[in-house]
């Protein structure tokens, strides 16, 4: 009996303490595991991201895997940077990398905010400057709105214009009748109507999106499988389930403990997790079946979404957090570049240097004058094979590289100004055996002949004037080719 | 009254004036015989043969005395649809030294440009004797089928000495150029 009693003591003050204790909060699956070996995952499978590695590059710079100034998304800057100009030439519109399809746009966009870079001087291409033409945004159906709408707001671009009323009215026209939205058809898709909510998810504030966000809600709800998976075009698989977490979590909602989204067989997040291989940290298309690059991306970004939310971060898209990286700016072109320096040696004193002068937006019709007061001698032949205006002369050792490249030191005025016809010494508008002869005259002479003159003679603009100028102007004259002989010094 | 009209002034007028005309007609007569000696370049062709080749001679004229031309050259304008330019041959005014100089020319450019160039620039020290010969250089070409005929003009044309002020050049026009034609026989 008195074992009893202590027994029930003992009993009695367990559950004292059990009560003492703080009740089990509701929390969601720990996703972090997986979210870490994942990112390894897709960093070491893409090890120098380019132009096209925008989810992945979402993924790394939203999960916190690189530093968003790291040398791993500079590389990806640099190769989208180096591939828009060229692109959107190819599309001929402003700014446009497809003529086609704006959600090219969006996507490097989306992945250019992750990286805290700015999309509106990139390559020296404006990515948002196509958005101002809604007929280009939907080209590509509701998808065309909906990711304009991400990719706009990821960094608030574009502010004030009217094209986001136009992506949310033509998102709102679509919604199907038992709310939802799909590409085609009567029947609410899972992917379409999740990516629908995170591009409404920020215009909330407006009654009829919020009707028609509820609505999607439900619909998505409804549509969720009772494993907490979804299906789409006849199967379940891993991008739906990633494109309602993220829906989710941009609305506020937790996809793992949201009884909306938690079915009898688990959360919408524990369905996600049931497509990952953790032997290659990788994400399956279908429960069966290898693993899958796309799946891989969506669901990785999915988990980051997770993540975020359950840390109190951010959106996956909202990425106006993320910090700026300014991007080096791209270093002027030189405005000028020697062509040759002379050692002394024939007749043009050492340490002078015959300089290309090529100044951005000035004419062939202009005059080029150096800050000390020099004209300087444009080059049709040079202006031709550069397909640029060309200025030369023949500067002193004491003018720097800074001095030659600061175009604060030239004036240029609208009229003709002197032109080098190199090897016309005498400036009879003819080159010819005379012309080599005075190159001969004035070698065997003492006197250094003007500036002006030198170049004249340099015939092969190798900083010298001598017998091989000579040769050099008969051979012109004879192949009647063009003077000087030599592109850049001397070669 | 004396009068002026006396047959002894009347004379001392008459042979005044005579004195006057001669001299102007000597004036006359020396500037006509200078311009027909001013430093020529003539272009002087022979007729071609069956096969269309034809010699051009390069002719120098009235050239000044005691000249000394370093260098020469030529550039001659032609229809390379109508005839090809095949090269140079020596001419008949050699050098100083003795030997016929060096002339140079790329046949294939000028088929290309439509501008024969001729080109004679000996080494130092080196001078044309132009007074030994007339002949500078002689053109070659080759009419093409079908063509009689067709025009030569010398579009610039240099006897370069090392005082560019004692050189003809008909950028100065102190060479005359008289251009011809290439013609079948």
């Amino acid at each position: 009996m008195k074992t009893n009693k202590r027994f029930l003591a003992l009993c009695l003050a367990l559950l004292l303490v059990c009560a003492a204790l703080p009740a089990p909060a509701v929390q969601g699956a720990d996703v972090q595991p997986v979210l870490s070996a994942a990112l390894a995952q897709q960093a070491a499978a893409v090890p120098s991201p380019g132009y096209g590695d925008e989810w992945t590059v979402l993924g790394l710079a939203r999960g916190g895997y690189f530093a968003v100034d790291s040398d791993y998304f500079a590389r990806y800057y640099a190769d989208v940077a180096s591939k828009a100009p060229e692109l959107t030439a190819a599309s001929g519109r402003d700014g446009a990398l497809n003529a086609y399809k704006s959600t090219d746009n969006s996507r490097v966009i989306l992945a250019l905010s992750a990286i805290g870079r700015d999309a509106t001087q990139v390559g020296g291409c404006d990515l948002t400057a196509p958005y101002a033409d809604f007929a280009w945004v939907r080209n590509q159906g509701i998808n065309g709105p909906v990711f304009a709408l991400l990719a706009l707001d990821s960094r608030n671009y574009l502010s004030g214009s009217a094209v986001r009323r136009q992506c949310v009215d033509a998102i709102l026209a679509a919604e199907l009748s038992g709310g939802g939205w799909a590409m085609s058809g009567a029947a609410a898709d899972p992917d379409v109507t999740a990516m629908v909510l995170q591009a409404l998810a920020a215009y909330r504030g407006e009654a009829a999106v919020a009707a028609a966000v509820s609505r999607g809600i439900d619909t998505l709800s409804a549509m969720q499988s009772s494993d907490g998976g979804f299906t789409s075009w006849g199967s379940a698989n891993a991008e739906s389930v990633a494109q309602v977490i993220v829906a989710c979590t941009a609305l506020g909602i937790d996809p793992d403990t949201d009884s909306r989204f938690v079915k009898d067989g688990g959360s919408a997040v524990d369905a996600l997790l049931t497509f990952y291989d953790a032997g290659a940290a990788a994400f399956r298309h279908k429960a069966s079946g290898g693993t899958d690059s796309l799946a891989t991306e969506q669901a990785v970004y999915a988990l980051v979404a997770v993540s975020r939310f359950q840390r109190g971060q951010s959106g996956l898209y909202q990425e106006t957090d993320t910090p700026t990286v300014e991007t080096p700016a791209e270093p002027d072109e030189p405005v000028a570049r020697v062509l040759c320096t002379a050692d002394g040696s024939g007749l043009i004193p050492a340490g002078y240097r015959t300089v290309a002068v090529c100044l951005p937006d000035v004419t062939a019709d202009s005059t080029v004058t150096f800050s000390d007061g020099t004209q300087l001698l444009y080059s049709p032949v040079l202006s031709e094979r550069s397909d640029t205006p060309t200025w030369v002369w023949l500067f002193a050792p004491d003018v720097t590289d800074d001095a030659l490249n600061d175009t604060a030191n030239y004036t240029v005025t609208d009229e003709k100004g002197p032109v080098l016809t190199v090897g016309d010494g005498n400036a009879d508008g003819v080159i010819n055996v005379q012309d080599a002869i005075n190159i001969r005259t004035a070698c065997a002479g003492s006197a250094v002949p003007a500036a002006e003159r030198l170049l004249t003679m340099d015939v092969n603009l190798d900083g010298r004037v001598d017998a091989r100028d000579v040769r050099a102007l008969a051979d012109g004259f004879v192949h009647n080719t063009a003077l000087p002989t030599a592109q850049e010094d001397g070669q | 009254m004396k009068t002026f009209l006396t047959k002894k002034n009347i004379a001392i007028v008459l042979a005044v004036l005579l004195v006057v005309v001669v001299v102007v007609l000597c004036i006359t007569m020396r500037q006509k015989s200078v311009a027909d000696t001013d430093p020529t370049l003539t272009l002087t062709s022979q007729s071609a043969d069956a096969d269309g080749a034809c010699t051009v001679d390069v002719v120098l004229s009235g050239l000044p005395d005691g000249a000394h031309y370093a260098a020469a050259s030529l550039a001659v304008a032609f229809d390379p649809t109508q005839i090809t330019f095949l090269g140079t041959s020596d001419g008949d005014i050699p050098l100083v030294m003795g030997s016929l100089p060096e002339w140079e020319s790329d046949p294939e450019r000028a088929n290309e440009t439509g501008s024969a160039r001729a080109l004679c620039l000996p080494e130092d020290d080196g001078t044309l004797a132009t007074s030994t010969g007339s002949v500078l250089v002689r053109l070659r070409f080759q009419l093409a089928d079908g063509v009689t005929e067709s025009a030569l003009t010398v579009s610039d044309a240099v006897l370069a000495a090392a005082d560019e002020s004692e050189s003809l050049a008909t950028t100065t026009a102190t060479l005359t150029v008289v251009n011809g034609t290439v013609q079948r026989g």
